[in-house]
């Protein structure tokens, strides 16, 4: 699989992110807020852990089991958030992806037009019929975002994730190949 | 070395490699392929051995649980109950099984799956168990139903079922209302070592 994607959008660039911007990643990570709520999500990385994380990243790209973008913005250059394909289940032709971005950079419709076009793209290089994602119990912005792209909801998986001490809800989205309307 | 389950008229035992010529001529009698999503089509008997030789590392780091289900009186293979996959962090795992079309009809399905329930709420301390089945498959619906579990969700046309994409429902029972509910009444025996 080519990691040398790039998607342009109105106001986005994504594409693969470099091990320079390690130190990037964990500054807009810095105030816990995704680790907060996203289940599993290591806490305090330091930028040689970053690293060793976007390493991990690129090798998986290669070998075509994963599709890492990061998500620059225009204006400024900088990488704002991540979008990441993380499972690809080719016989069954369905991939389910994850992303974040930065506390600053939230509601202003980046992170809907950043899973619009990869969504779009993933459908069409892995030749997906359907995508899934989820989010924990509560994170509504995130749901939103599935929403804001055409996902519909599909289910409340109860208790599903264990999340500092507690067990959650797991509310599960998807999209079909048909339902895509960008 | 997991013990035995032993249920009523059943006993639930690990695979060993010896079974794969029993399980492969189970799954490729008549029907039961139009159930089973995850079932290559055609199966080989390599499927059913390289299935049987994935289990033991499974158990032994504690990512999956899959047993026979033997009948009591002879001893002989008559399907599987599983619960594989296994997430220790987050202490799920999805409940699997499937009987040889002979067999089914008998209750043997509800005394197997409830067995492996008790097994799984109590030896393991699991706090959810889910099921997936295909839509038209009613009759593991009533299983699950019989088992306390409820429908939580519909995955579109999520799996590659014959050819054709097909949906996948998925139901769940939690350990606080297996106990609420009195399941728990119905204890398997494992043999003590």
């Amino acid at each position: 699989m080519p990691t040398n994607t790039r998607l342009e959008t109105p106001r986005l660039i994504l594409r693969r992110y470099e091990l320079s911007e390690a130190q990037r990643m964990c500054d807009l990570l810095a105030d816990g807020t995704v680790a907060a709520l996203v289940p599993g999500w290591p806490e305090n990385m330091t930028p040689e852990q970053m690293q060793a994380m976007i390493k991990e990243d690129h090798e998986q790209d290669e070998k075509g089991v994963a599709s890492h973008l990061g998500i620059e913005l225009k204006k400024t250059g900088e990488l704002i958030g991540v979008a990441k394909l993380v499972h690809v289940v080719p016989e069954h032709k369905h991939g389910g992806f994850g992303y974040w971005i930065g506390t600053e950079y939230r509601s202003k419709g980046y992170m809907t037009e950043a899973v619009k076009a990869a969504v779009k793209h993933w459908f069409e290089t892995f030749d997906f019929v359907r995508m899934i994602a989820h989010h924990m119990q509560g994170n509504d912005a995130s749901g939103k975002v599935l929403l804001n792209a055409g996902f519909k909801e599909e289910g409340t998986f109860r208790k599903h994730v264990a999340h500092r001490g507690k067990y959650v809800d797991a509310i599960f989205y998807g999209i079909l190949r048909e339902e895509l309307k960008y | 070395m997991i013990q035995p389950i032993i249920a009523e008229r059943l006993i639930l035992r690990i695979f060993t490699h010896d079974d794969a010529q029993r399980v492969h001529e189970l799954l490729t009698d008549g029907q039961i392929g139009q159930y089973l999503g995850m079932l290559p089509d055609p199966y080989l008997l390599e499927d059913a051995e390289s299935w049987i030789s994935m289990q033991k590392p499974h158990q032994e780091n504690g990512i999956g649980f899959t047993f026979a289900i033997t009948d009591k009186q002879n001893s002989q293979i008559i399907g599987t109950v599983s619960l594989a996959p296994l997430n220790p962090q987050h202490r799920h795992a999805e409940l699997g099984y499937w009987l040889g079309t002979d067999y089914w009809c008998q209750g043997y399905a509800t005394e197997a799956t409830q067995a492996i329930l008790a097994y799984g709420f109590t030896n393991l301390d699991l706090l959810r168990i889910y099921a997936h089945h295909l839509p038209q498959n009613q009759a593991s619906r009533n299983i699950l139903n019989k088992l306390g579990m409820q429908q939580e969700g519909v995955l579109r046309k999520h799996i590659n079922h014959r050819g054709k994409q097909s949906d996948l429902i998925v139901c769940s029972i939690l350990q606080h209302d297996w106990q609420e509910n009195n399941y728990s009444s119905i204890k398997p025996i494992t043999t003590d070592s």
